[in-house]
């Protein structure tokens, strides 16, 4: 298992190097420039591209990048906070969206687990047609068309909550509730995904002829269930539930413009728009860490959770 | 599981979203600003004006501060915020019966005095006792720190061009700050014309003759506010290369009308009424709080639960609210025109003037502002812009501007039919296809939707074509910008400009021969000779040059047509009735004076 686990650790730093220099290439032979927007002459254009290496061939501008990283150097904004080393500005950020994203998640597994458990336990009963006709419902409606709703009826109508985040509160019950309409928008797909994921799985763990050995044993309907049924259909959920954090992430950068969340979302576009290369590369790095490290986890724990897919493993 | 498990379970988990919210570096407990209560404060009818003042504004906006160093800001809504809180020479402020702007001294203690016959020499005598908010004093070594920094060669900052030269050129500023770049003269910080004569007195030396007003005038840009030395240095790097001040709320020291209470980028700004400001009477509020919104949805909702005081209209929103007496009207200064790219080898059409004047008549100005709810212009100059800013008069209402204008907005289908006619035969052409790029916004969209409608009904629809495409607006930018490049570019697109709205024939440096980086190609020799006569030349002193050269210069533009004027943007804004404006209307350079605003419970 060490040596899978290694083997596994190589290729993410392997993938993470390809990624970085496919961004950098890509990112600094996209069309615009910082300077567009600015009314600079030629001379100080120069002057600057100067400073920054920006007048030397991209081979070299990559060796300079490559350099600073192996130091921990991410470089510096030019244009979304000038001067403002880019580690720092995600240090500011990343927390905000993360913890958005973290508590919408843990709310989504326990409900997912719940209502999925439910439907396939009362499976084509009026519950379990009531619950998949949620299920469709909150697949096929994006986040961001339930955050606006919430935000207008809750919010605005009812004045329930906050129309937006309040990034100046502190810890308490004022910053618990500017959170509630966000983290509530993005829990609805990943509740409706855990949701039908285990249904199925359940519905299907039910007619297996385990666990009508395990009701001929004695063990009443609950605790078949309980006891054989959830388990075995709770291995397969690993293979969503870790990757649906990056799809999460993915789908907050809509969410913060709507709740005015200052987190990585608005960054990750206004460093394209006004040509901020290092801000740009440093988010891409960011997300591609985290999509890199939950199939890492997700595939560790395959290899945990059922030994016959263990790379590596004994013969 | 057992009950005890369940109950383990839920208290971890419990736990775990109580650190997770407790993780944000941003979650300090800030002391905010209160408004204070209508008993504690004095009432506004009284016009009693204390220390502390009263009532918070409350803003949304969509754009961004990144940094707070006025050395490196470049967006307008950084301007607008530096100007609050940090202190320049001189600044536009309210006049004494808040009808009009002054151009005055802000650390300055009067118009500076020139110290020789040639015009080039200037002292400039600074207010005693002025103070940055933590009480230490703001004297004349600070500005010449500031000055020497925006020149600085080793952090070539990018507004220490501008500063060197725009209103005036400071001898060998610009050859001090360009001394390392390629071909650049070593030049010693002695030799740049700024020199401090004792701590409350500055000498400026120019190249050429300059005027008090222009003098002042360059003074008054926020990139030229003062900083703070001793945070400046405890900023800086090693390399001496790049500085951290003002990129966050204690790197950085309040000097102007507020100080800076708060600050979360992306966030929030809250600022508080500064008591040390010279003119501290004229602000009567005790603060203002400014959201960062950049959904439009979000921000009517906070305006109409009273979280926010006035909110910028869309044209949607405009036309909901158009009979509403809270709807507030601002001039545009941008020129919304098309841009014509002369020299594609791929359409030579498009150097042939007789189908630019073609283009020029068929373009229904009015018909595409209608929709838009922008003025139809068939001018370069917009109406917002002053000639005489000693006396605020607008360059459009003079008689040499008007008569720059042709009737019905210059839009007539007749004449353009002969025009495209001619050009067709001139060019060899039976039929012509055109491609029109445009920035992927609403009113974008409606301007080049409605022109590929109109232009094909006017030239013939079994002759002319318009195809249209959108894109982002910053690739648009940048492609606009490679024409010289790469000629093939783009053929036609929309493209907007706006100068200096107290000085349009500076502005015009945009069309001159030797700026490097306008959207379309034009050169034109008259032109840029008025251009040197007007900014620099000795007959600028003269009483009406001013007007009669820029009219000139706007003139060519119309006869030459490199590209076609269509519209004049315009802002709607809803204020709420708490906030008290304390100008009658919108004034050039103070806008609606929010600063000034009082609040009425």
């Amino acid at each position: 298992m060490t040596k899978y686990i290694i083997q596994r650790l190589i290729a993410l730093i392997i993938t993470l190097f390809l990624i970085m220099t496919i961004a950098f290439l890509v990112v600094r032979l996209m069309p615009g420039s910082f300077y567009d927007n600015q009314d600079l002459p030629e001379t100080v254009i120069q002057a600057i591209n100067a400073k920054y290496h920006f007048d030397k061939p991209l081979i070299v501008q990559y060796f300079y990048f490559i350099g600073n990283i192996l130091h921990w150097d991410w470089g510096t904004s030019i244009a979304i906070q000038p001067n403002v080393p880019v580690f720092d500005l995600l240090k500011t950020r990343v927390p905000i969206s993360l913890q958005i994203n973290l508590i919408s998640l843990f709310i989504s597994i326990p409900i997912g687990i719940a209502a999925g458990s439910l439907a396939a336990i009362k499976k084509n009963t009026l519950v379990d047609h009531f619950i998949s006709f949620m299920v469709v419902i909150f697949i096929s409606v994006p986040s961001f068309i339930f955050a606006t709703a919430l935000q207008y009826f809750l919010a605005y109508k009812g004045g329930l909550f906050p129309i937006i985040y309040d990034a100046a509160a502190a810890m308490g019950t004022q910053k618990a509730m500017s959170m509630f309409l966000p983290v509530m928008a993005l829990t609805f797909s990943p509740i409706a995904r855990v949701t039908r994921y285990l249904r199925a799985e359940l519905a299907e763990t039910m007619n297996s002829e385990f666990l009508l050995l395990a009701r001929t044993k004695g063990l009443t309907y609950r605790q078949a269930i309980m006891r054989h049924g959830m388990r075995n259909s709770f291995l397969p959920l690993a293979n969503i539930i870790i990757p649906m954090f990056t799809n999460i992430l993915g789908g907050s950068l809509v969410i913060e413009r709507i709740f005015s969340i200052p987190g990585m979302g608005g960054m990750m576009i206004d460093s394209i728009s006004v040509s901020d290369h290092s801000v740009t590369i440093a988010i891409l790095m960011f997300y591609s860490f985290i999509s890199l490290v939950t199939m890492l986890i997700v595939d560790i724990s395959y290899g945990i959770i059922d030994p016959r897919i263990r790379v590596g493993g004994r013969k | 599981m057992n009950k005890k498990t369940m109950f383990r379970g839920i208290l971890v988990l419990m736990l775990l979203l109580m650190l997770l919210s407790g993780c944000n570096n941003n979650a300090k407990v800030e002391q905010q600003p209160e408004e204070t209560t209508p008993e504690e404060a004095p009432s506004a009818a009284s016009n009693v004006v204390t220390d502390e003042g009263y009532g918070i504004l409350k803003e949304a906006t969509t754009a961004t501060v990144g940094s707070l160093n006025p050395q490196t800001y470049s967006s307008s809504y950084q301007s607008t915020v530096l100007n609050r809180i940090a202190i320049r020479l001189y600044a536009y402020l309210p006049n004494s019966d808040y009808t009009s702007y002054e151009l005055r001294g802000e650390l300055a203690e009067g118009a500076p005095e020139m110290m020789d016959e040639s015009g080039k020499v200037w002292k400039i005598k600074l207010r005693e006792g002025v103070k940055w908010a933590n009480g230490d004093v703001l004297d004349a070594e600070d500005v010449l720190y500031t000055f020497k920094r925006l020149l600085d060669p080793k952090m070539v900052q990018p507004r220490g061009g501008g500063f060197s030269k725009d209103y005036i050129e400071i001898s060998n500023a610009e050859q001090y700050y360009l001394q390392n770049g390629e071909g650049g003269i070593q030049t010693d910080w002695e030799e740049v014309g700024i020199k401090m004569l004792d701590p409350l007195t500055i000498e400026v030396t120019t190249v050429d003759k300059q005027s008090a007003t222009e003098v002042m005038s360059h003074f008054t840009h926020t990139a030229h506010a003062i900083v703070y030395d001793k945070l400046y240095e405890e900023c800086m790097n090693a390399e001496g290369t790049e500085t951290l001040y003002g990129t966050d709320k204690d790197k950085f020291m309040s000097s102007g009308k507020f100080v800076l209470e708060n600050w979360i980028p992306d966030a929030l700004v809250v600022y508080k009424k500064n008591p040390n400001y010279f003119e501290k009477d004229s602000i009567k509020l005790a603060g203002i709080e400014t959201k960062v919104v950049e959904n439009a949805g979000t921000k009517m909702q906070l305006f109409e639960n009273g979280e926010i005081d006035y909110l910028g209209l869309s044209t949607e929103d405009y036309l909901k609210h158009d009979q509403d007496p809270r709807v507030l009207s601002e001039p545009g200064n941008a020129i919304t025109y098309i841009s014509i790219n002369t020299v594609n080898p791929d359409k030579p059409i498009l150097a042939n003037k007789n189908f630019r004047m073609a283009m020029t008549y068929a373009v229904d100005r009015k018909g595409i502002t209608d929709i838009t709810k922008d003025v139809p212009a068939n001018y370069m100059i917009s109406t917002r812009q002053v000639i005489d800013p000693a006396t605020g008069a607008r360059y459009r209402d003079t008689d040499l501007a008007k008569a720059n204008i042709s009737e019905n907005y210059g839009y007539d289908p007749k004449l353009a039919k002969e025009y495209f006619d001619k050009a067709m035969q001139e060019e060899g052409l039976k039929t012509l296809e055109l491609t029109m790029l445009y920035s992927d916004s609403e009113r974008y969209k409606t301007m080049t939707e409605y022109l590929q409608k109109q232009l094909p009904v006017i030239f013939g629809e079994d002759q002319f074509t318009l195809k249209v495409q959108a894109m982002p607006s910053s690739q648009l930018l940048s492609l606009k910008k490679t024409w010289k490049k790469d000629p093939t570019a783009y053929e036609l697109t929309w493209s907007a400009w706006s100068g200096n709205e107290l000085a349009p024939w500076n502005a015009m440096k945009y069309w001159t021969g030797s700026y490097s980086r306008k959207n379309e190609p034009f050169s034109n020799e008259e032109f840029n000779n008025i251009w040197d006569e007007v900014n620099f030349g000795e007959s600028r002193f003269e009483a009406g040059k001013k007007l009669e050269y820029t009219a000139r210069m706007e003139q060519i533009i119309l006869e030459e047509v490199p590209f076609i004027p269509v519209a004049e943007g315009r802002s709607y804004y809803l204020k709420s009735d708490r906030v008290h404006l304390a100008f009658p209307h919108w004034i050039n350079k103070i806008d609606f004076g929010w600063a000034y605003a009082s609040i009425v419970e």
